[in-house]
């Protein structure tokens, strides 16, 4: 098991690498100098734009520059916002719980709507719960978050005026975003976890555990769920990333603070710092999640150790 | 030797023509997964009304033809706006717009990332290992968050919109160039091929490309939905094109502050999305069994293809 986790550390390494590659990079691709556009309207003389250039760190060669900008990302510091003259490290801190709370929450309902109809379904394929979930879960893949949560407001807030709208003012304004967001990742796990339990369900073992006289409960949970639930969880972990990204459309639509509409507000500021700041959070966060869920995998699922050990 | 492989020589029938094939496929398809041929009916239909927009008899999508907010009637049939303009005529005219980005993109993403897929997988050594690495770095951004890099480099526009969900997509074809010829690559019959001196372009073009081929068609017809789905998500969030142009993610969004008065100016761009998305998706499924005629019997899951495919997963 070790030695699974290090030749798994070892392939993340270059891959966060990169990451930080292009996000570095981001800043220096974007046309027009970034001291032009933080002075922009006092016309300075080309000695303040030197002395802000060596501020901001943007002097020397870029390979300099980037030695620079790994070691500050080393030292925990991601530069200071244009807009706001904050360090982009206690912006990012004062929107993250925001979104960490959707997120979860995202994930509650994702897996405590996805995991139980899955489980209904595929013990009984072709059953009306089958038949039922097969048809939510393809319109939920369908229907375009952003769609849902327009139709949940439309339906819950304006219409029964049951939950809010907008905003994060009481407790139960949650409710809505995280439906909105976990629909379609409770689909997937649906239809997942129902192809595998059906998969399993058809394997000899199972015949022979049934032979053997186990009942219907010892069969799902002993046997069944444990083959069925590897994979699922490597697919849960893939789209923990898509839920982040998600949450950018959401936080927007249900006017909640968070990454996702700090983000938006930043592009359109171009506030080049904070949009570094944001990307290298989520990008470093899949990356983190997807390794965890490997180990996860690998501690699930003996076969995987080994296909990895040779 | 057996009996039966002497037989099948004895009695080889000519060798029926590809588009004799092609149509036997469809038609078999067609008859195994009706759910699938009626996907591509109305995805044909809508292209249509897409292409045929200027041509159909609707009002013009930009010019105010009723009062604001009219709920369906029979006049206009989806209502009217916040401005008064017929929701239906701007669903068709934003189709012509939104599907082009669509078709862009993904025609993007193909083009740049299966051959950088099949290079990779062709060659060996340190330099299809850093190409791969490569991929593995940007499949770390989630699409969205990758187009929104490339909305940040290249300020909001059309042509980023294309570019973004283009770039976003590239690894999605790097995989799918990637895995198929690096099992074809290690089969004697490319030994044989280079053996006899055939360069690599050759042995691309004829050993490799004809087994991707399918492949890739019914990657990209799925995919249309999802950079469909992308695509509208940035004009959604206002990154993309400006009114009064009619675009389905634009007029969603125009739509939102109007919902508890008007509805359907929302409904309208919602609804068109969603179906586009269903119709790639079951498109993509017929495709798949026209491919590989086994895989009907089997009815291959939707959900698992495209959550795979999304996540770049093989």
């Amino acid at each position: 098991m070790i030695s699974f986790i290090a030749r798994r550390l070892l392939v993340t390494v270059p891959v966060l690498f990169g990451i930080t590659v292009l996000v570095f990079l981001i800043l220096h691709v974007i046309p027009g100098n970034p001291a032009q556009i933080l002075l922009f309207g006092s016309s300075p003389t080309p000695g303040q734009i030197s002395a802000l250039d060596k501020q901001l760190g943007l002097n020397g060669s870029l390979l300099d520059q980037y030695w620079r900008y790994l070691a500050q990302l080393l030292h925990g510091n991601l530069g200071y916002s244009y807009s706001s003259q904050q360090t982009v490290v206690s912006e990012i801190g004062s929107q993250l719980p925001y979104t960490i709370n959707l997120t979860i929450a995202a994930l509650v309902v994702a897996i405590g709507v996805g995991v139980p109809l899955g489980i209904v379904a595929g013990v009984r394929p072709g059953g009306i719960i089958d038949k039922v979930a097969t048809g939510v879960s393809v319109l939920g893949v369908a229907i375009p978050y952003f769609w849902l949560a327009i139709l949940l407001i439309l339906l819950f807030a304006v219409k029964l005026r049951l939950l809010p709208a907008l905003g994060t003012g009481s407790a139960d304004s949650i409710i809505l975003p995280a439906i909105a967001l976990g629909w379609g990742f409770a689909a997937i796990i649906t239809r997942l976890l129902r192809n595998n339990l059906i998969e399993v369900y058809g394997r000899p073992f199972m015949l022979v555990a049934r032979a053997k006289g186990c009942s219907g409960w010892v069969l799902l949970w002993r046997h069944a769920m444990r083959n069925a639930i590897a994979s699922t969880v490597t697919i849960v972990g893939l789209q923990v990333g898509y839920l982040l990204a998600g949450a950018v459309a959401i936080e927007v639509i249900f006017g909640r603070p968070g990454l996702g509409s700090f983000l938006v507000a930043r592009i359109q500021e171009k506030d080049v710092p904070s949009i570094q700041g944001v990307v290298l959070l989520v990008a470093v966060t899949y990356l983190v999640v997807n390794l965890l869920v490997d180990i996860a995998h690998a501690l699930l699922d003996p076969r995987i150790r080994q296909s990895w050990a040779r | 030797m057996t009996a039966g492989t002497v037989r099948a020589h004895a009695v080889a029938p000519p060798l029926p023509s590809r588009r004799s094939l092609l149509a036997a496929r469809f038609r078999l398809a067609a008859r195994r997964d009706p759910l699938g041929f009626a996907a591509v009916i109305l995805a044909l239909l809508l292209v249509l009304a897409a292409l045929l927009a200027p041509v159909l008899p609707l009002p013009n999508p930009a010019s105010l033809v009723a009062p604001a907010q009219q709920a369906p009637s029979l006049h206009h049939l989806f209502g009217t706006d916040q401005l008064g303009r017929d929701v239906l005529s701007r669903t068709i005219w934003g189709a012509r717009h939104t599907l082009l980005t669509a078709a862009l993109s993904t025609a993007l993403a193909a083009v740049i990332g299966t051959p950088l897929g099949i290079l990779a997988g062709y060659i060996s050594g340190w330099s299809s290992g850093i190409m791969m690495r490569i991929m593995d770095v940007l499949l770390a951004f989630p699409g969205l968050l990758l187009a929104l890099v490339v909305v940040t480099i290249l300020g909001p526009g059309v042509c980023t919109v294309v570019l973004a969900v283009g770039i976003s997509f590239v690894p999605v074809f790097a995989r799918v160039g990637y895995g198929p010829t690096r099992s074809i690559r290690a089969q004697d019959y490319i030994a044989a091929a280079r053996a006899i001196g055939c360069s690599p372009l050759r042995i691309i073009r004829h050993h490799v490309l004809p087994v991707l081929t399918s492949e890739i068609i019914v990657v990209v017809s799925s995919a249309i939905g999802w950079t469909t789905l992308l695509a509208a998500t940035l004009d959604f969030l206002g990154f993309g094109i400006r009114p009064p142009t009619p675009d389905w993610g634009a007029d969603l969004a125009a739509g939102v502050q109007y919902l508890g008065q008007a509805w359907w100016i929302s409904a309208a761009p919602g609804i068109a999305i969603t179906v586009t998305i269903l119709l790639a998706n079951y498109v993509g499924d017929f495709l798949a069994g026209m491919a590989d005629p086994d895989r009907l019997t089997k009815r291959r899951s939707i959900v698992k293809d495209t959550s795979a495919m999304m996540a770049g997963d093989e």
